[in-house]
């Protein structure tokens, strides 16, 4: 398995809860990985074109756009990038959907922040650094 | 009978659709609280242990799970307050409160396509029927009309009460012409009835008569 460090991870959190994406940018960053926000569904397309991150953390429910909708339209303009949802919506079926459009995993708010450092990690083909 | 389980279900329905709504705004707050904390946490390890966390950051962290707590607490007790509605067959409320009810439950589709929803009803006028059914007619008409009107735009529940009627309008832009679609699902349509109200649809909006004494 290939190794990177942290540093080396670009990380974008697409979540409309300003709180909860600062905060966990602010957790990944003491960690050294290279974490970014977006707050609505036009951000996140317009900031993972730009910034092109290693993973994208995407929330199902914006305001503007439905999270679906953006993973089907990066789907098109980037297919490396790796998507893991990350939200509160309990749906079964959106979960389906969402590994359908092509998402790497699916994770329920609150989530265990070293459970999404692995699945970062694996998401990316990675060996973790330090277990 | 048929018509009472079909009530019933309706009513039923709603509540799921509502706890659903419900469950995923708290998980939010919990989310958020779990990261606050899990932030202190983080910072606690990274100094020694006669050093201490920075006090700005533990108050900013503790500020953010208080609001969280606060605004979890008023979810929960909307849910409370709503299914309690079915405590009693038939009730007599204020119908301000449960305008003000239903649009909290609903704030979060109302919130998916930007629009503020402003609630304009006298504190004394008081509706006497099966008010889960009342509530789950409103929850629907609500989310018809949120789907419906013109993103960003503000929605208006306007309530007058006449003599034994209460008249309350849903007013906003639906589209723009001003035109009003008229919607009413088959799930409406059995609890107007159940309700003995109408619906009819005017410029800028639906209006809805219900009987001030709709029990049976």
């Amino acid at each position: 398995m290939a190794k990177k460090k942290p540093e080396e991870i670009r990380v974008l959190i697409a979540d409309d809860e300003v709180e909860f994406a600062s905060t966990l940018a602010t957790r990944l960053k003491l960690r050294k990985y290279d974490a970014f926000t977006a707050m609505s569904g036009r951000d996140t397309l317009e900031l993972a074109i730009e910034k092109m991150p290693d993973i994208l953390l995407l929330d199902l429910k914006m305001p503007d756009m439905d999270g679906l909708e953006v993973l089907a339209l990066l789907r098109e303009r980037c297919p490396d990038m790796r998507v893991i949802i990350v939200t509160g919506h309990g749906s079964f079926d959106v979960g389906v959907e969402g590994m359908q459009l092509g998402a790497f995993d699916y994770l329920m708010k609150p989530i265990d922040l070293g459970l999404l450092i692995e699945k970062i990690h694996d998401a990316l083909g990675l060996e973790m650094e330090n277990k | 009978m048929e018509i009472e389980k079909d009530v019933k279900s309706l009513c039923l329905d709603v509540f799921c659709k509502i706890a659903a709504a419900v469950s995923h705004d708290l998980k939010n707050c919990l989310a958020v609280i779990n990261e606050s904390s899990g932030l202190l946490d983080d910072l606690a390890g990274m100094v020694d242990e006669d050093e201490g966390v920075p006090a700005e950051r533990v108050r900013k962290g503790c500020a953010v799970m208080r609001v969280q707590v606060s605004q979890g607490a008023a979810i929960l007790k909307n849910l409370n307050t709503f299914a309690h509605s079915g405590d009693v067959a038939v009730s007599t409320t204020p119908l301000v409160d449960i305008l003000h009810l239903l649009v909290s439950l609903t704030a979060r589709q109302a919130a998916v396509n930007g629009l503020s929803v402003r609630v304009d009803c006298p504190g004394d006028i008081a509706v006497t029927c099966r008010t889960m059914a009342f509530e789950a007619l409103l929850f629907h008409l609500l989310i018809a009309v949120y789907r419906q009107a013109v993103p960003e735009s503000v929605i208006g529940l306007v309530a007058i009460s006449e003599e034994d009627m209460v008249t309350i309008r849903l007013q906003g832009k639906f589209d723009q012409n001003g035109e009003v679609p008229v919607y009413i699902s088959g799930e409406a349509a059995l609890l107007m009835e159940e309700l003995g109200g109408a619906l009819a649809s005017e410029t800028y909006g639906l209006v809805l008569f219900l009987p001030k004494s709709a029990g049976r």
